[in-house]
């Protein structure tokens, strides 16, 4: 490989032949070029005529590009063969770090496209991935491959699992379209059950997700404005949950009324049972000494000659 | 009776099974069946698991090979919940029948039809399995890494298992099933220690989601058939499943099942919510994608697996149990699968304290506890 200095201007920036991240933290990077310069050349080949393509070392360009320094060290690497060049910075990256899901994803996409064989794609290369070697999880990310830009984007912000990342591609692209503006606030575990709770729910009943975010109670909590968008996201994710789990919902609701009729001390909290299934109840309350302590046991002697507490522990109703 | 059979596309055979009889039976049942001799199915399976539907391929091919490991184990069960001390036969893995819910979709690393043929190391196996519970009563089956009988007209299995336990009184011995595949059992007299029993459910779920298996109807009336014959049968109500209907189409199949089969001869019932681990729902939702049963309200159960909420099961149990005793059932032992005290306290007004309590329940009526 020949070591060039490469204007900027004379890689092709449209060419993303070989490219498996777009999406970058920049800021250390630039710290560490201002410092001390580009001390990692990127790889370039030569295709169509005078342009150079990036092989490997998008970041660092586009880190250069932003602290307008050029030209910058390049190895040249002197290879027409595009499969084969391809498989030179993959493996290149792939000694150096590991992949997130949207990178596997890409190499993925672009294997197939140069390779061809998706059951070569799958032994060979899904061990150094660390996939699942079937076909299932090929299609799995060429799904997640084909999400678009904007979901790519929310997928790398929120750090997204490949399980998050496979319930997204369930939705269709109109269902999609119409989730971005309620995931913006929520963080990841609480977008996942969101997003599970929506395709759960549409399952369930057959609703498509755009019309169940279209109804008036979810569009009458989104256009209020009394609220921040947080405090939106989070009224719209208990909504979804109390209608995919009405049961459940119904049961807290009602441990909670039953709880109001009971004569509770402020400072002593009773939980329901997890789930209502070990049949647990939790009874807490805080002290300051032992005095507090007497009388919060007194407290709830009083309490146990209560019978509307134990109301509580009897069974469910009936359906 | 709907009598279609299972055969395979092909079938494949280890080099090490070639010359065992029951091999050869397969062969001969299988009339013209393409057959590869394989050396060993190892890679054969790496194949059919890089597969899109590993399950569904697998259901196609039979793997005709040695059980290398235990034939007879403990019934695996689940933890945190009360078991019923029941012990397992491997003879057969995987099922041709493609219920929505089947827990071997995920439990098994072999996708393949299978059936192990060295059929004088299980025998070996269970002497000394027998010889070790001499003095005590137990439950034994074949049924819960397949289907005791789906594949019972290439193996007749079923003939040399019966006449085996036929001399052993202190196991009860149980075939679990769905099929109406019920000749050989008919062909042999019915020793009182072995139990036939069949898989219900409501005629709905029945359709939508147990593919490839007979009707209700049809599994009750051979039930019928082979209690007649002299044999004692079983039911598993398992899993019992909300949906839309399900009190009125319990209750349907158990008036059928009690007015058809004489009570006399039912040994037992079990009742089970569905329940599945977490990572089932992925692979039901990605080979079923029209069922709704995952999206009723599951929770985590103590063991990890996903099940309905308390007061829902209590639901469903307290009224399948209650249907059985208004049909004239009072006197059937009836247990659940894997569950926990306070349902069985809920619904029956009984609490094992263990699994052997759960055993002496089932084995008591056959009265062969004295040995």
């Amino acid at each position: 490989m020949e070591l060039l200095e490469v204007s900027l201007d004379e890689i092709d920036l449209q060419d993303e032949r070989f490219r498996i991240s777009y999406h970058f933290d920049l800021d250390r990077l630039l710290i560490s070029i201002k410092k001390i310069g580009l001390a990692c050349p990127l790889l370039v080949v030569k295709r169509g005529g005078l342009q150079y393509v990036v092989l490997s070392g998008w970041k660092r360009f586009l880190a250069c590009r932003e602290l307008k320094l050029t030209p910058v060290p390049a190895y040249l690497v002197d290879d027409q063969d595009d499969s084969r060049v391809f498989l030179l910075s993959l493996y290149e990256n792939w000694a150096a770090r590991s992949f997130n899901v949207l990178e596997k994803a890409e190499i993925i996409q672009k294997l197939n496209g140069y390779i061809g064989d998706e059951l070569k794609i799958v032994k060979q290369f899904f061990p150094l991935l660390d996939i699942p070697a079937t076909l299932s999880y090929f299609d799995m990310y060429l799904k997640i491959a084909g999400l678009d830009p904007s979901w790519k984007k929310i997928v790398y912000d929120k750090k997204m699992s490949v399980s998050s990342a496979r319930l997204l591609t369930e939705f269709s692209d109109t269902d999609r379209q119409k989730l971005i503006p309620f995931v913006g606030p929520m963080g990841l575990n609480k977008l996942k059950q969101f997003l599970e709770d929506l395709f759960e729910l549409s399952k369930k009943t057959g609703d498509l997700p755009a019309s169940i975010l279209s109804s008036p109670e979810i569009q009458s909590i989104m256009q209020n404005d009394n609220l921040s968008s947080l405090q939106k996201a989070e009224k719209i994710r208990a909504r979804l949950r109390q209608k995919r789990y009405p049961y459940l919902s119904s049961w807290k609701q009602s441990f909670a009324k039953s709880l109001e009729k009971v004569r509770l001390s402020k400072d002593v909290v009773f939980d329901s049972p997890s789930f209502f299934e070990d049949g647990r109840f939790g009874v807490t309350f805080s002290l300051k000494d032992k005095e507090a302590f007497k009388k919060r046991l007194a407290k709830l002697q009083d309490m146990a000659s209560d019978d509307a507490l134990f109301s509580m522990f009897e069974d469910f109703a009936d359906e | 009776m709907n009598e279609s059979r299972y055969f395979p596309e092909k079938i494949f055979v280890t080099e090490s099974s070639k010359d065992l009889p029951l091999t050869e039976k397969i062969l001969e049942n299988a009339g013209s069946l393409p057959v590869e001799f394989i050396p060993d199915a190892k890679e054969l399976i790496e194949e059919v698991k890089i597969s899109r539907d590993p399950v569904g391929i697998g259901k196609r091919f039979l793997l005709v090979t040695h059980q290398k490991g235990e034939y007879v184990k403990p019934c695996p069960c689940t933890p945190k919940y009360i078991g019923c001390n029941y012990f397992i036969i491997n003879t057969e893995l995987n099922c041709p029948l493609d219920c929505s819910y089947c827990i071997l979709q995920l439990y098994l690393d072999n996708p393949l039809i299978t059936i192990h043929t060295n059929t004088a190391e299980l025998f070996r196996q269970l002497d000394r399995f027998l010889h070790k519970n001499r003095n005590r009563t137990f439950r034994i089956g074949t049924g819960e890494l397949g289907d005791s009988l789906a594949l019972d007209h290439l193996t007749s299995r079923s003939r040399e298992l019966i006449s085996y336990f036929a001399v052993h009184p202190n196991a009860l011995f149980e075939l679990k099933t769905k099929t109406v595949n019920i000749k050989n059992i008919l062909d042999c007299k019915a020793p009182g220690n072995v139990i036939v029993a069949w898989s219900l459910n409501t005629h709905r779920l029945a359709q939508e989601e147990e593919q490839g298996a007979p009707s209700v109807r049809d599994r009750i009336r051979a039930a019928s058939i082979v209690s007649r014959a002299g044999y004692m049968v079983g039911f598993h109500f398992d899993p019992i499943i909300y949906h839309k209907g399900w009190k009125d189409g319990y209750a349907e199949i158990i008036d059928d099942m009690m007015g058809s089969v004489d009570r006399e001869k039912i040994a037992w019932i079990s009742l089970g919510s569905l329940r599945f681990p977490p990572a089932l729902k992925t692979v039901i939702q990605e080979r079923f994608p029209q069922t709704r049963i995952i999206y009723e309200e599951f929770i985590s159960g103590k063991d990890g697996k996903l099940r309905y909420a308390k007061p829902m099961r209590l639901w469903l149990f307290k009224h399948v149990f209650d249907d059985i005793q208004k049909a004239g059932g009072g006197k059937i032992p009836v247990y659940f699968c894997m569950e926990s005290r306070d349902i069985w306290k809920a619904v029956q007004k009984k609490t094992p304290k263990s699994k052997e309590e759960v055993e002496k329940l089932l084995t008591l009526p056959f009265g062969v506890n004295d040995f």
